[in-house]
């Protein structure tokens, strides 16, 4: 592999020579170098779903024994849910996060788990502040990219991480509150109020599509500014000079809020306008909601190109939470310590089989979401996947592909990677086809292959 | 000179005079208070220096000399330091012209301030006549000859106020201000007409506001049309991690409690039945995560690695025979359960709601934290609006360390992990209360007639205006509501509309008060009558109701300014009476005592954890509420001023009791306890007042010393010269007494001054520690709290700093009023209010110090209940040329 030396113009470089000139189209010497290349059109985006806790390995594991890459007629029970997907879909088995493992350091796989997965780094075992896991894929790509789209990266969540010092052993709650490590020593913990990531992509306030409507509320706020400037134009006359000078003031404020809303009134008219309304002000307490509700944020940004890069933590790594919506009272983490026990191991397949069903949610939904001339489906990379495999380990990772990701993903069959490939790899060639080269990132051995042949 | 009010000119006459003698750059104002010189009063200065002489001018004679060879060094030519040119008053007749002038003039010389150090020290003999007739000269002004009642700018309403006139205008709660930026204060207050100012971010956050809660009365609050998860109330940040500890900045979120209880404001969006489920953390009785050494830790995961890699294995192979898995049998799981369980003794767990409590539990020892027991749960009808939540384990307020519910790893054993609110369920399809405050014509939501726009708005605005609105500004308003409803939208969002506009202007934001003549005062006028005009029915019962309750007058003062009859004598009494007796009169605590008190910056810098772990954010808050309850006492039980001073009796919890040595009070709620007055008594030996005093790691004799000048004498040093080292403090208790350290310090003349007043009254309160805890000693040194004041006279302990403080009570009660006139006027003192200042104190004496005395002479004063008009100086002309 070599670097690609061309040079990208960056955008905001740009901006800085053309003072006021917001809300121009990108230019094409903007577009990444070999991005352009390769996107055909509208750009490649990147959605990485995590869960926690792994997976119970009869219910997920095909038997590695067929050579075939075909999907096997009857899916395992925590797959079932996305049967009716298979041409959608890519089951991947073999990979491995070798910094997740041990190494001397003992227990402790949980937060090694989360912090590992997208940075490949050996975590320090800490609880204090003196963090270190690495710089993560997702923040790495972003980095690279800044300036492309309104938000770099975004980073979702449904479930609060967890203040305070250890959570795993020794390891910090930052390592299983975090996926995203924008540092090796900055954790970039997930959002997970709705309407706090609907308010960063899309502004307060009620949204209004409506133009008409729009144009109504503005004329209205309008007339309040013109209103109060005629009671303080009111009072300047009656009043002595000292308190002259405050109702000065206050029209002064008036006057600077008069010229912003004129500001924005121009800009409305080229705004990109979200296809959902702003969610509730509270976190959904129903799992299923709450999913949902993420996945619809996630398809509103890629689709207004607010940012291509998504991180997407389906409860923070050795989970706790109950799962109520589908009987289940115990703890999740709770749970995946069965020793063996049948009940309990039944409840663990359990969620996991739930969870995969907001992931085929997610599939349903970019595929019917237009994109351009296509949908996001085509134009998307969605890994699926936990840092933690059958017993609490790091190698052949549970992981599904879809959305075609412009070309890089070939689905609706399943590969089984050499023992102990680097998940990194995968990395690397997601990084690559979104015009991000690197040579090795973390313990990479190169791009991973067959991905979109044979 | 008919009326010169002697008190007061004595008692600037003693400083003048003692500050000369002292002739030093600090100390002349402190000094004087403390020195126990009678001779001083009765020093004939003042005839001989302000007597307006027959034959010479005085001026000349006296003060010009003075000002030639000390001040025209800067204060004269074209360009003059501070734009103060003195080398144009050439006469007498010329000087009296500038009262305000001389006034700035004494204060620099009265605080040692002028001549600027470097400078030459002025001799006695030449700054004595000087100041003298600087003296005799501002008493006659304040005489009553040229009675001016002050003039205080246009008040912006502060956050407090804001806030409770949303409240009590419309219903809206929730704090609305809570995103506005702070608001300055002036003179230690923060409701200051001059300071509050509108920046375009506030005016911004008040557009914002006004658009909210226009929206929020007439459609009431938003909330998930499905029950959801509303808030999580958090512990987050606590000192459970080292980290947090080492950074100092625990409880960032909701306060830290040492006892695991969890407490807070919050407000519900609509009357509803809320579900409040509860998790606790409970780890006690385990007592594996002690602190070891590198070794064994090294060796105790060695162990665990060995143990985990064999259990491992074994399963495996076991798994793959088709065998039992290997590992505890679920008895031993079930008999270590129950061992941890009995470790620990059940703890009851109470969660209420305003102090009723809704779920009630008993929590038993656990060694895992115990979240596998999940959640508490209770679902109960709340009321929309503000509420305070309390969940806690009432018997941990008795424990007698708190340490000990603190586990070797730094955590605690027992706490409210989250408490969270999921709701709403079956919530109310009433219209809002502030609904019914809003639409007063009586038609059923939708169906109002075209009268009932005049009639609503113009309610809205007579009530938020505070004063009847003419029929122009009615109009401007109802248009408001026409252009909405031409659109085709409906009557009650036209009125939203009109209320957004209603609450965003500036005669809602500001107190205007109208002058008759805006512009000019006529001297001529004063002859006969004063040179102001007594403001309206309707702005006194605002100054009122600012001044006692921070929030806008209720109906009946309102209705009563209405009839005209407020300022009649026997009616205004009765009305603050009233006012003083109702709960709203806590605003004078929160506001008026708590700013004056400097309590606001209790718990800007917390205690250090390190040195004392025992002060967690709840005993901070127990702290303030025992001066809070105090202070509500001495207001609304009618006590004496000198009670601040010390009286026999405070209010305490089990926790703050503890932490105070005494005995006998048990449990969360406070109560009334009786003292005996040895060690405590009075403001001065509140833990708040203490603690706000020192530093977080270590006591500050000066700093409590300054506190004691400043805030019960009205007497300030200086700040120290930019120059001053640091003190030393990192051997003292180990290798030298504080007492010790500080003589060293006060040996360097440029320290002694202000120190040799500050160090011997901050050593008089040393038997209390940083966190206002008893003690004896400090470190390896006993206590030392016997001192002498400059004067010679000697006092030992807080029980002594107490009796000099009563024996000056007059300077007490002078302070005290000084605080309470600049907070109900909303402005800074002047020269011109000294006769009134000094009137009331000789007033209160003889009503025993009732503190209803004090709030009814500041109603009473010409000040309060009038106002000048502005200075002619600066007309029309020169704001057009801005």
């Amino acid at each position: 592999m070599t670097f690609i030396q061309k040079k990208q113009l960056h955008r905001r470089t740009f901006l800085g020579g053309a003072g006021a000139m917001l809300g121009l189209p990108l230019l094409d010497a903007m577009i990444p170098a070999l991005g352009r290349s390769a996107v055909s059109g509208s750009p490649t985006r990147m959605a990485v779903l995590y869960f926690p806790n792994g997976v119970q390995p009869d219910s997920w594991i095909i038997p590695t024994t067929a050579e075939s890459m075909s999907l096997p007629d009857k899916f395992p029970r925590t797959l079932q849910p996305l049967e009716m997907y298979r041409n959608d879909i890519c089951l991947v088995g073999g990979l491995t996060v070798d910094g997740g493992r041990a190494k001397g350091d003992g227990p402790g796989d949980h937060g090694r788990a989360g912090a590992s997965y997208l940075t490949g780094a050996h975590p320090k075992k800490t609880f204090g502040k003196d963090l270190q896991a690495g710089e993560s894929m997702d923040q790495h790509a972003a980095r690279a990219l800044s300036g492309a789209t309104r938000y770099a990266s975004l980073e979702l969540g449904t479930e609060e991480g967890i203040q305070g010092g250890n959570c795993d052993n020794g390891y910090s709650c930052a390592y299983s509150n975090s996926i995203s490590w924008r540092t090796p020593n900055t954790p970039n913990p997930p959002e997970i109020r709705p309407r706090a990531v609907f308010e960063r992509l899309f502004g307060a306030g009620e949204v209004e599509r409506d133009p008409a409507v729009r144009a109504r509320k503005q004329r209205y706020e309008a007339s309040v500014l013109d209103s109060v400037l005629g009671d303080a134009k009111r009072l300047e006359r009656a009043l002595g000079p000292t308190d002259r000078g405050k109702i000065d003031e206050y029209m002064t404020a008036v006057r600077d809020i008069e010229m912003r809303i004129q500001g924005t009134e121009k800009q409305n008219a080229k705004q990109a306008v979200p296809s959902m309304d702003a969610p509730p002000d509270s976190v959904p307490e129903n799992y299923v909601e709450h999913t949902r509700i993420m996945f619809d944020l996630m398809m509103a940004a890629f689709q207004t190109d607010s940012t291509r890069i998504v991180t997407f933590l389906m409860n923070i790594e050795q989970s706790n939470r109950a799962y109520r919506e589908i009987g289940i009272a115990d703890s999740h983490h709770g749970l995946t310590h069965h020793g063996g026990d049948k009940e309990k191991i039944e409840k663990c397949i359990m969620i996991n089989r739930f969870q995969v069903e907001q992931f085929a949610y997610f599939i349903a939904r970019l595929k019917a979401a237009k994109d351009g001339d296509g949908t996001l489906f085509d134009r998307t990379m969605v890994t699926y996947g936990s840092g933690l495999g059958r017993d609490h380990d790091h190698d052949n990772l549970p992981l599904v592909l879809t959305g075609k990701g412009n070309g890089l993903f070939n689905l609706g069959r399943r590969l089984q990677y050499a023992k102990d490939t680097p998940l990194a790899n995968l990395h690397v060639a997601m990084m690559d086809k979104m015009g991000v080269q690197v040579e090795k990132f973390s313990d990479s051995t190169g791009k991973l292959g067959y991905l979109s042949n044979l | 000179m008919k009326h010169i009010s002697a008190e007061k000119t004595r008692r600037h006459l003693r400083e003048a005079l003692v500050g000369v003698v002292a002739a030093s750059a600090c100390s002349a104002g402190i000094s004087a208070l403390l020195a126990q010189s009678s001779s001083v009063k009765t020093q004939p200065a003042a005839k001989t220096a302000a007597g307006s002489g027959t034959t010479a001018d005085p001026f000349k004679t006296s003060v010009q000399p003075f000002l030639s060879g000390h001040c025209y060094g800067c204060h004269s030519g074209d360009v003059p330091m501070a734009g103060l040119n003195l080398a144009v008053f050439t006469s007498g007749a010329m000087a009296e012209k500038k009262p305000d002038v001389w006034g700035k003039v004494l204060d620099k010389l009265k605080a040692g301030k002028m001549p600027p150090p470097g400078q030459p020290v002025p001799a006695k003999a030449e700054m004595t006549p000087a100041m003298g007739w600087m003296e005799g000269f501002l008493a006659s002004v304040n005489s009553g000859k040229v009675f001016d009642p002050g003039r205080v700018t246009a008040r912006r309403l502060n956050r407090v106020e804001y806030d409770n006139t949303i409240r009590d205008l419309l219903g809206v709660g929730g704090h609305p201000s809570k995103d506005f930026p702070v608001d300055d204060s002036g003179y230690g207050f923060d409701n200051n007409g001059d300071i509050l100012s509108v920046s375009p971010l506030l005016m911004e956050k008040y557009m914002a506001a006004a658009r909210s809660i226009s929206q929020r009365a007439v459609f009431g609050n938003p909330f998930p049309a499905k029950p959801g998860n509303l808030i999580r109330l958090l512990n987050r940040r606590s000192p459970d991690a080292d980290d947090v500890l080492q950074a100092g900045n625990a409880g960032i979120w909701l306060p830290y409690s040492l006892r695991g209880a969890m407490y807070g404001n919050w407000t519900f969006p609509v009357d509803a039945e809320y579900e409040f489920r509860l998790r606790v953390a409970n780890f006690r009785g385990d007592t594996s995560d002690v602190v070891e050494t590198p070794e064994e830790k090294e060796k105790r995961a060695e162990e665990r690695r060995k143990n985990f890699a064999a259990l491992r294995s074994a399963r495996q192979k076991g798994l793959a025979s088709g065998a039992e898995a290997p590992g505890p049998t679920p008895e031993q799981l079930k008999a270590r359960d129950e061992a941890a369980r009995k470790a620990a003794p059940p703890r009851k767990l109470i969660l209420a709601v305003d102090g009723s409590p809704i779920l009630t539990s008993v929590v038993e020892g656990n060694g895992s934290y115990g979240y596998s027991n999940g959640e508490l749960t209770a679902r109960v009808k709340v009321k929309a609006g503000e509420h305070f939540l309390r969940a806690s384990f009432p018997e941990l307020a008795d424990l007698a360390d708190p340490q000990s519910n603190i586990n070797p790893d730094k955590r605690r054993g027992l706490f409210v992990d989250y408490l969270e609110i999921v709701g709403p369920y079956n919530a109310s399809t009433e219209p809002p209360a502030s609904y019914k405050k809003l639409f007063i014509c009586g038609h059923a939501p939708g169906g109002h007639n075209s009268q009932c726009a005049r009639i609503v708005v113009s309610n809205l605005m007579e009530r938020a205006w505070r004063r009847p609105v003419t029929q122009q500004e009615l109009a401007a308003k109802l248009s408001l509501v026409a252009i909405v409803q031409k659109d085709g939208q409906s009557f009650e969002e036209g009125v939203r509309l009109a209320a957004q506009a209603i609450l965003s202007s500036p005669d809602f934001l500001f107190r205007i008060e109208r002058d008759p003549k805006p512009v000019l005062v006529t001297p001529a006028a004063a002859v006969t009558r004063p040179a102001g005009h007594y403001v309206d029915d309707y702005e006194l019962a605002s100054r009122l109701s600012y001044y006692l309750w921070a929030t806008m007058p209720d109906d009946e003062l309102y209705t009563v300014a209405k009839t005209g009859k407020l300022r009649q004598p026997e009616v205004l009494e009765a009305q603050v009476r009233r006012m003083l007796a109702s709960p709203k009169s806590q605003n004078l605590v929160d506001n008026w005592a708590s700013q004056w008190l400097q309590l606001r910056n209790l718990g800007r810098t917390k205690p250090d954890p390190k040195r004392f772990p025992n002060v967690d954010d709840e005993l901070l808050d127990a702290m303030r509420r025992e001066t809070s309850l105090f202070v509500t006492e001495i207001v609304q039980k009618d006590r004496s001023l000198l009670d601040f001073i010390d009286a026999p009796f405070t209010y305490l919890n089990g926790p703050l009791a503890r932490h105070y040595g005494i005995a006998g009070v048990d449990g969360e709620e406070f109560q009334r306890v009786t003292l005996d007055g040895e060690r405590r008594g009075g403001v001065l030996t509140q833990g708040s007042i203490l603690t706000v005093s020192s530093y977080p790691t270590r006591t500050s004799p000066p700093v409590r010393g300054k506190w004691v000048l400043e805030n019960l004498l009205g007497a300030a040093p200086p700040p120290p010269p930019d120059n001053v080292p640091a003190l030393n403090d990192s051997n003292i208790g180990t290798e030298i007494s504080m007492k010790e350290r500080f003589a060293q310090h006060r040996r360097d003349p440029s320290c002694s001054p202000c120190h040799n007043v500050m160090d011997p009254i901050g050593f008089g309160l040393e038997n209390y520690d940083a966190v206002g805890r008893w003690r004896d000693a400090d470190g390896k040194f006993p206590i030392e709290t016997t001192g002498q004041l400059p004067g010679g006279k000697t006092f030992t302990g807080s029980k002594g700093l107490k009796e000099i403080l009563r024996a000056r009570s007059d300077e007490f009660v002078h302070n005290v009023t000084v605080k309470m006139f600049t907070y109900a006027l909303g402005r800074g003192l002047e020269h011109s209010d000294d006769p009134t200042v000094d009137s009331i104190v000789q007033s209160l004496k003889a009503r025993n110090y009732k503190f209803s005395s004090l709030v009814l002479e500041v109603v009473r004063s010409k000040q309060f209940q009038m106002r000048s008009g502005d200075a002619a100086k600066n007309t029309s002309t020169e704001i057009a040329k801005k």
